[in-house]
């Protein structure tokens, strides 16, 4: 007994080194979300590869989740489709559907490499240029805007995340109709600011805010989310607001690029006025 | 007793803040400045005074890591490297002996022993710490390359920092 206190006297720096050595590394095992982004580029072929086939281990785990995103995915597409005839009546006078019965084309994709935690958050995906991917597409998974796509090579593409800060989507507040941008400020992954909404507009906390269909990139109300709290900025003519995700950013599995076909139609317009 | 608990809680404080509230808004995100990690906080174990004995500076280097650690979102990397830097410290210490013994009652500064041996120790003790990091982080030996070529370049920043810290403070 005496030796063994005299060990721990004598070498207990060494075990308590060791000791918490294991603590830390099992922390770190356990809690930190790959940040091997900024040194891999993972939009290349090699470790593209490598992160699908990752994925598609982890994605035995995550089939009972996938299943219900994908149930209720299905009911929201069944109501669509038997409310397709109201739609089509209240959108038959308008511009886009006169000559051309389809705007908007998805298509589907697999996230293989995904962060939250870092100031500029990317997306990879499992599908590039083959697949009719081009630079900047939207991108939306079943409850909500994900990003816009950034850089494309034949079986990949980047999105930019929608907690990237460089991105802002134009969006509105849902049957009230002000318009504002949304943008990450590098804080909440499941926040995002409301920017530019007029004071004048008559918000209350709750209101859903939806996409704006003012872009090419996405269509007009798709749910962006609700909004948490907003307070009128000193001196400032707008409202600061927070607005509450509606989907789960860490949790991406599938994701629809809106390939919005009457896009170069309506840039080409927007730019021939652009000097007047 | 008394003065070397307060220097250390108040240094303790200082470089932490330092830390999370200016040098990790400067992380740079855009091509080769990715590499370059501004890391003052080593300093906090490589001027800890010498009367304090093996074990609690362990636990402080933990105690320290893992504060970072809150502030960076990253649960465990810092607060490895902290305690790894911490356990090594005692046989670089050993290494960089100078002509006679260290003096108990100080801690290892510039003010004591001069520029020259200083700048010794603590590269030895920036780099150990700095390799640790970036290899804790990676989490694995695949990218070797990336690991050395962060350590070298933020090393080069950090080391700056660190010599940069003790003129302006001029620890005792």
């Amino acid at each position: 007994m005496r030796n063994l206190i005299l060990l721990f006297v004598k070498y207990g720096n060494i075990f308590l080194f060791i000791f918490l050595e294991i603590i830390c590394l099992s922390l770190v095992a356990r809690y930190n979300v790959s940040q091997n982004e900024i040194f891999v580029n993972s939009s290349n072929i090699f470790s593209g590869k490598l992160y699908g086939g990752v994925n598609n281990l982890r994605q035995y785990f995550n089939l009972s989740a996938v299943s219900d995103s994908l149930a209720n995915e299905n009911a929201r597409l069944r109501k669509l489709l038997y409310n397709t005839e109201v739609g089509e009546i209240t959108r038959r006078d308008s511009l886009l559907s006169q000559d051309s019965t389809l705007q908007y084309s998805y298509i589907t994709a697999k996230v293989i490499n995904n962060s939250i935690n870092l100031n500029n958050n990317k997306i990879t995906i499992d599908k590039g240029g083959l697949a009719g991917i081009q630079k900047r597409m939207g991108v939306i998974d079943a409850n909500g805007v994900v990003g816009i796509v950034k850089e494309v090579n034949d079986n990949f593409a980047v999105v930019l995340s929608i907690l990237h800060r460089s991105v802002r989507i134009s969006a509105a507040i849902k049957n009230k109709g002000y318009f504002g941008s949304i943008q990450w400020n590098g804080n909440d992954p499941t926040r995002l600011d409301l920017v530019d909404v007029s004071r004048h507009a008559n918000i209350a906390m709750g209101d859903t805010i939806v996409t704006s269909g003012y872009s090419t990139k996405f269509p007009p109300n798709i749910t962006l989310g609700v909004i948490d709290t907003f307070w009128l900025k000193q001196g400032n003519d707008s409202y600061a607001i927070e607005v509450k995700l509606n989907n789960d950013i860490s949790k991406l599995q599938y994701v629809y690029i809106i390939d919005n076909l009457l896009a170069a139609e309506q840039k080409a317009i927007e730019e021939a006025t652009e000097d007047e | 007793m008394n003065s070397v608990l307060s220097k250390t809680i108040f240094r303790f404080i200082v470089l932490l803040l330092l830390q999370v509230a200016v040098f990790k808004q400067f992380m740079p995100d855009w091509g080769y400045a990715a590499y370059f990690h501004a890391m003052i906080y080593p300093a906090f174990m490589i001027i800890l005074p010498f009367r304090m004995n093996k074990i609690t500076i362990i636990l402080l280097g933990f105690l320290f890591g893992i504060l970072l650690d809150f502030f960076y979102s990253s649960p465990g990397v810092h607060a490895s490297a902290c305690v790894f830097t911490a356990f090594i410290r005692p046989t670089v210490l050993n290494i960089t002996k100078p002509q006679g013994e260290y003096d108990i009652l100080h801690s290892p500064t510039i003010a004591h022993y001069g520029f020259v041996w200083f700048a010794t120790y603590s590269a030895i003790m920036l780099f150990a710490h700095l390799l640790f990091y970036f290899s804790v982080e990676a989490f694995t030996f695949v990218f070797l390359g990336q690991i050395l070529l962060k350590t070298f370049a933020s090393f080069i920043v950090s080391y700056l920092l660190i010599i940069l810290f003790q003129f302006i403070f001029n620890p005792k």
